[in-house]
């Protein structure tokens, strides 16, 4: 839709509108509607295909840095063994680290729990800050966060990782859970 | 002034006498009706199955619940801005309009879904982690991905003409949908806090009896509801649409009239 008015209009221009009256009848500025209006281009196939290509680079680009950004394996956690062999480097630094916790290990402390952490047969003695999770237990798998302090592992924060298994309950089930409790009970 | 019934929605009644005032224009159609029905008897259902038949797990306990609905959601939100990318790519080649507006109105759907997921992500986070969020490769991917779809609904609300809209927001459409390979697969390319996939993927997802079944039924409900909401979201942009022309139609008769008014002839 193009309506210019007149004192702006070049006469000397090819584009300019025709002058005279005549020339009113023929401008169409009714809007096409309906489902199927067209959204009319002023450009054409070839210039269609370079954007194509232009988006399909910025599409690979994005995808790759994405890719490179996230895939250092080690930006979320350390697995407890990992974190025992980079030790030295890690001594002072905050970060997160992973494994399963030692059944009877779990004992109450004054500000928390103590416990120990394993993975690949690594295991690392964990001073916790703090009330544990709700599912935390025997052979959960965890993530703690906090840093090392000389031998042990000082914890303030405990992430429960859960895995995509699931089971129904059912009344033998919880006898068991109950008396791991139990034992994890009597052990602290 | 009167405007075109949306594409799908019944016609006018036959028994209605021409010029008896403008038509009442709806959203509404016998397919929407039976789809509305469906996704509300399968919601009560769900909330039958997921809340009380199915038992609890044996470690998350009742918080095994919010997943009848966490899944769902998001996979209703994938399909979603699937269909935005698809409807993008057929903007691109066809220019049509239908395309052009099946591709937002799937956007706002698919937006409403995912932040929907988050919701109910985040609180499963805090009952099963013991925290609501961490900056993990899925939890991450998904913000980014929130945030890109929130952006193409933005760039849509930039005033600008037609082809231009839909040019640009087909662009952000096809580019976006980039992401959702990524942040389904993140549980599996990334160490991450977030559990691995739940349905999709898993040859053996380990979910037996009610669970498994009230997660299927979760999925098809709110693929329902998904398909319903779809569908008057298009017709009402649709009927937004046919009032931008309908006010457009009035703003040129009026400069018209001006500029008979004032030059005393036609417009030039």
């Amino acid at each position: 839709m193009d309506v210019n008015p007149g004192h702006l209009d070049d006469p000397e221009s090819p584009d300019a509108a025709p002058v005279g009256d005549a020339a009113a009848p023929t401008l169409d500025v009714t809007p096409a509607t309906g489902r199927h209006t067209v959204h009319r281009s002023g450009g054409g196939r070839r210039k269609l295909w370079v954007g194509a290509l232009g988006l399909g680079l910025v599409v690979v680009a994005l995808a790759a840095v994405l890719f490179n950004g996230l895939s250092d394996a080690s930006t979320f956690f350390y697995n407890v063994d990992e974190a025992v062999a980079k030790r030295s480097d890690l001594q002072g630094d905050r970060f997160r680290m992973q494994g399963n916790v030692v059944p009877g290990s779990v004992t109450r402390t004054a500000d928390g729990v103590d416990f120990t952490i394993t993975y690949k047969g690594v295991e690392v003695p964990v001073q916790h800050a703090g009330d544990p999770p709700e599912l935390f237990g025997p052979e959960i798998p965890v993530v703690l966060e906090g840093t090392f302090e000389g031998g042990a592992f000082r914890s303030d924060q405990i992430l429960i990782r859960h895995d995509n298994t699931y089971d129904e309950e059912n009344p033998e089930r919880i006898k068991d859970a109950e008396k791991d409790a139990q034992q994890a009970g009597a052990a602290g | 002034m009167t405007v075109d019934n949306p594409p799908g929605t019944a016609r006018p009644a036959a028994g209605r006498p021409p010029g008896a005032g403008p038509v009442p224009a709806h959203t509404g159609s016998r397919a929407t009706r039976l789809l509305g029905i469906a996704s509300l008897v399968g919601m009560v259902a769900l909330v039958v199955f997921g809340l009380w038949l199915s038992p609890p797990d044996t470690q998350l306990g009742e918080t095994i619940r919010i997943l009848y609905m966490h899944v769902p959601t998001v996979s209703a939100a994938y399909l979603a801005f699937v269909i935005t990318a698809v409807a993008s790519v057929a903007y691109l080649w066809k220019r049509t309009e239908f395309w052009d507006l099946l591709a937002a109105s799937s956007a706002e759907i698919g937006v409403l879904f995912f932040g929907l997921t988050i919701f109910n992500g985040m609180l499963w986070g805090k009952i099963t982690w013991g925290v609501f969020w961490r900056w993990e490769p899925r939890l991450t991917t998904t913000a980014v991905l929130l945030l890109t779809y929130l952006g193409y609904l933005a760039v849509r609300q930039i005033p600008s003409d037609r082809r231009t809209r839909g040019t640009v927001s087909a662009v952000i459409g096809i580019m976006a949908v980039v992401n959702i390979p990524i942040t389904h697969k993140a549980v599996d390319w990334w160490r991450g806090l977030h559990q691995e996939k739940t349905i999709f993927g898993t040859v053996d997802p380990d979910m037996r009896g009610l669970q498994l079944f009230s997660a299927y039924l979760g999925l098809v409900v709110f693929l329902l509801l998904f398909a319903w909401l779809l569908i008057h979201r298009f017709r009402v942009a649709w009927l937004a649409e046919r009032v931008g022309d309908a006010d457009l139609d009035v703003a040129i008769a009026e400069r018209r009239a001006e500029g008979a008014q004032v030059g005393g002839g036609t417009p030039s």
